[in-house]
């Protein structure tokens, strides 16, 4: 099989475990709007005080959500031994890592796509002009968290206490996206002095290839113990 | 059928380091083609930290395995596509059906569609294909991921507990598939504590103790003894 068939036929199986399941999906959009209501809440209702946190409120969320999903990624396959299983097979191990980041991706995505407006509307602020960048810099920034938690995720698999392993070691190497998130955003709504958002994209897109790369090096070496 | 891709598989000075202590230490054995050998010993023996390491699945801490008397990358797909292994656990998804668990395997060992259908049919399970794995007894479950080890037609083929679970006919079942895979030139290695299930099955045994090898040769049709001597003896002479 070529990388692309692996990367097909590990992405179909994934999802269709998770259309079955929906633990994965259900959690991830419980959980965000959890995160939003407490946020919302917590502010007054001045709009100016508004727009200033929503940057940090909604990359907050996609740190949460984003952390809480790929800390999932192998939990299937590692519950049964099922992973052993696929990354003994001839399959190339490298589209089984771009497989297991899409779905990553796509969930955070999914979950993104659902709160964000919920949490513009909470906090009256209008999203309407801006939309396009807001959704760009969203992409970059989830995409650039399943980059970094995907490939860690397979210490998940084997490692005691995981669970709080894992952000421990996703949060300092996603620093760089959540800083370009956060100021980028700001930056598109205009609270910050510096107006210009694209080197926030710029470093987004930089930080995202380097871990494509990356993982993909790596991936092969981490999944032998 | 094309035959067994290497004639033998031959571990070397294999030492596995967890922590600070070892779990194998200094382990040299030679497995021929066309053979099945019993792979024994106590529990913490490091039998299953052999077993990994013949799957590739475990990297040693000291010596390596060769593959036709050569070395392979633990990464070389070709080497992995030779392999067939059964863990301890079924290594399947519980949310798949039988039938997709194997095609999903199936197609990532490059095995064709066909044979999904062939091996429920080998295992006894064409009535539950479609249900979920997850609500099946451990016995078929058992079932289904000793076809998974076997349908890509391995060259080596690593058992490890296959009888875990098996009602009798399973066990009759496996013993008789393991055998036809023997017969067809591949590599058998099987864990086991059942050792009157295997006499007849094993002309060859490899005894670990405290991660040392005990004993590598053939096994005679008395498991029990050798186990006997090369295990339980050695015990009783340290405890």
């Amino acid at each position: 099989m070529n990388f692309a068939e692996t990367l097909a036929l590990v992405w179909r199986k994934d999802m269709r475990i998770e259309l079955r399941s929906k633990d994965t999906l259900v959690t991830l959009v419980l959980f965000a709007l959890v995160m939003t209501m407490v946020f919302t809440f917590g502010f007054a209702n001045d709009p100016q005080t508004n727009l200033r946190v929503f940057p940090s409120v909604l990359w907050a969320n996609v740190l949460f959500c984003g952390t809480l999903g790929v800390g999932r990624t192998f939990a299937r396959e590692a519950r049964d031994g099922a992973f052993t299983a696929l990354v003994l097979s001839p399959a190339h191990r490298g589209a089984i890592l771009a497989a297991k980041t899409l779905v990553n991706l796509f969930l955070t995505l999914v979950v993104t796509a659902l709160t964000t407006p919920i949490l513009a509307v909470m906090l009256r602020v209008d999203l309407s002009d801006v939309a396009g960048l807001i959704s760009a810099q969203l992409f970059l920034g989830a995409a650039g968290f399943a980059l970094v938690g995907t490939p860690l995720a397979v210490m998940a698999v084997n490692a005691r206490f995981a669970e709080v392993l894992l952000p421990m070691v996703v949060f300092p190497l996603v620093a760089p996206v959540l800083i370009a998130g956060v100021t980028g955003t700001a930056s598109i709504l205009g609270t910050i002095p510096e107006q210009d958002p694209r080197p926030w994209f710029q470093l987004m897109i930089g930080f995202d290839l380097v871990y494509l790369v990356g993982g993909q090096f790596l991936f092969d070496r981490m999944v032998t113990e | 059928m094309p035959g067994p891709a290497f004639e033998s598989v031959e571990a070397r000075k294999l030492g596995r380091l967890y922590d600070e202590s070892y779990a194998l230490v200094d382990v040299s054995v030679r497995f021929e083609a066309g053979t099945v050998t019993a792979l024994l010993g106590p529990n913490g023996a490091g039998k299953s930290t052999l077993m990994g390491m013949l799957s590739t699945a475990l990297r040693p801490s000291e010596g390596e395995v060769l593959y036709g008397g050569r070395a392979h990358d633990e990464n070389d797909p070709w080497l992995r596509s030779c392999i067939g292994y059964l863990g301890h656990r079924p290594m399947l998804y519980g949310e798949l059906s039988a039938t997709e668990n194997l095609d999903f395997f199936g197609r990532l060992h490059g095995v064709r569609p066909e044979a999904t259908r062939h091996w429920l049919e080998r295992v006894g399970l064409t009535r539950a294909a479609d249900r979920p794995v997850s609500g099946f007894s451990r016995g078929m479950a058992q079932r289904l991921a000793l076809a998974r080890a076997l349908m890509s037609s391995p060259s080596l083929l690593l058992l490890d507990e296959p009888f875990t679970g098996l009602d009798p006919e399973g066990v009759r079942l496996t013993k008789s598939l393991v055998a036809e895979r023997r017969d067809a030139g591949a590599t058998v290695v099987l864990v086991t504590h059942d050792l009157a299930v295997t006499d007849d099955l094993a002309s060859q045994a490899v005894i670990l103790r405290g991660g040392r090898l005990m004993h590598a040769g053939p096994s005679g049709g008395d498991l029990a003894g050798l186990y006997r001597t090369h295990a339980e003896a050695k015990e009783r002479r340290t405890s």
